[in-house]
């Protein structure tokens, strides 16, 4: 149950976390390296796609090894182990939500701090 | 000779914006990278990788704001600092070409400095935030010896400019206008 809303959270997150980025505007306005621009902006998005998906899987790895140590915590009676292996699916999940949450804000706060040449 | 100047400069400042957007870029994906390594390691237990992953986000973090918030006045004070050349002519004029397209490139070199210091911290290396102050010092050793040196000795060598004598004696470094 816990793992299938997991599961849940981590998918919308990721769907907000690659369409609300930086990424998403062109490197138009470079003038003559705008092209160049264009090809670097374009490698980073498929670049955040990639880590972005790697993310989720590894966050499900995780959960899906502490699911089994909790579930082997309970076979025989170690209720530690269950209390951590629930406290790991938490804490991954919170972690992932967390950089999700964050990372697009200080990628957009960063992008708003762009300076202008100062020459 | 300044419309020249101009032209280049826009360069130099089209590369600062390429720079900036690049940087913003490696930031993001760095930032990002550490979270998977943070949540790989949170996986298996690794608490140790889970706080030297928190602390490069924090120092890729703070890098791009020394290098959006600390640069540009740097670059300011260094471009105003130097004084109008002496002589006159087109001695005069290749000096102050020279003295501010030097600030320019110091001031795109300070950024690609900080640009290979983020993508050096994003993959686990060091930081190498003191070149980008070498730069500033390079660059101002560079704008005094082409808005000042250079025009003095083509002065005294050339014999140019007869409103300006170099003094015999006192500070032999600057020259004195006779009028």
């Amino acid at each position: 149950m816990l793992f299938a809303f997991a599961t849940k959270v981590l998918q919308s997150v990721m769907e907000r976390a690659v369409s609300a980025v930086f990424l998403q505007s062109g490197g138009g306005g470079g003038g003559i390296f705008g092209p160049i621009l264009d090809q670097i902006t374009g490698y980073a998005r498929d670049l955040w796609g990639v880590f972005v998906g790697l993310i989720i899987i590894a966050a499900t790895l995780g959960m899906i090894v502490a699911v089994l140590r909790g579930a082997g915590g309970m076979l025989i009676g170690g209720s530690k182990e269950t209390t951590v292996a629930l406290i790991s699916v938490v804490g991954i999940v919170l972690l992932v939500v967390v950089a999700f949450v964050a990372i697009p804000q200080l990628s957009k706060m960063i992008t708003d701090l762009q300076p202008a040449a100062p020459f | 000779m300044g419309e020249t100047l101009q032209i280049i400069l826009n360069v130099l400042r089209q590369a600062w914006g390429a720079l900036t957007l690049f940087i913003v870029s490696a930031a993001a994906l760095a930032m990002l990278a550490k979270t998977l390594s943070t949540v790989g390691a949170s996986s298996i237990g690794a608490r140790f990788m889970v706080w030297e992953s928190l602390a490069t986000i924090a120092a890729v973090v703070i890098l791009v704001l020394v290098a959006f918030v600390g640069i540009p006045p740097i670059v300011r004070a260094v471009a105003t600092s130097i004084p109008g050349a002496p002589g006159c002519g087109p001695i005069t004029e290749l000096g102050t070409f020279a003295s501010g397209l030097i600030a320019a490139i110091a001031g795109v070199r300070m950024m690609l400095a900080v640009a290979r210091t983020i993508g050096g911290a994003a993959i686990g290396g060091t930081a190498e935030v003191s070149q980008a102050l070498i730069e500033v010092v390079e660059a101002l050793f560079g704008m005094l010896l082409a808005g000042v040196a250079i025009p003095l000795i083509a002065m005294f060598f050339t014999g140019g400019c007869t409103q300006y004598q170099l003094p015999i004696s006192g500070n032999s470094f600057w020259a004195t206008p006779t009028h």
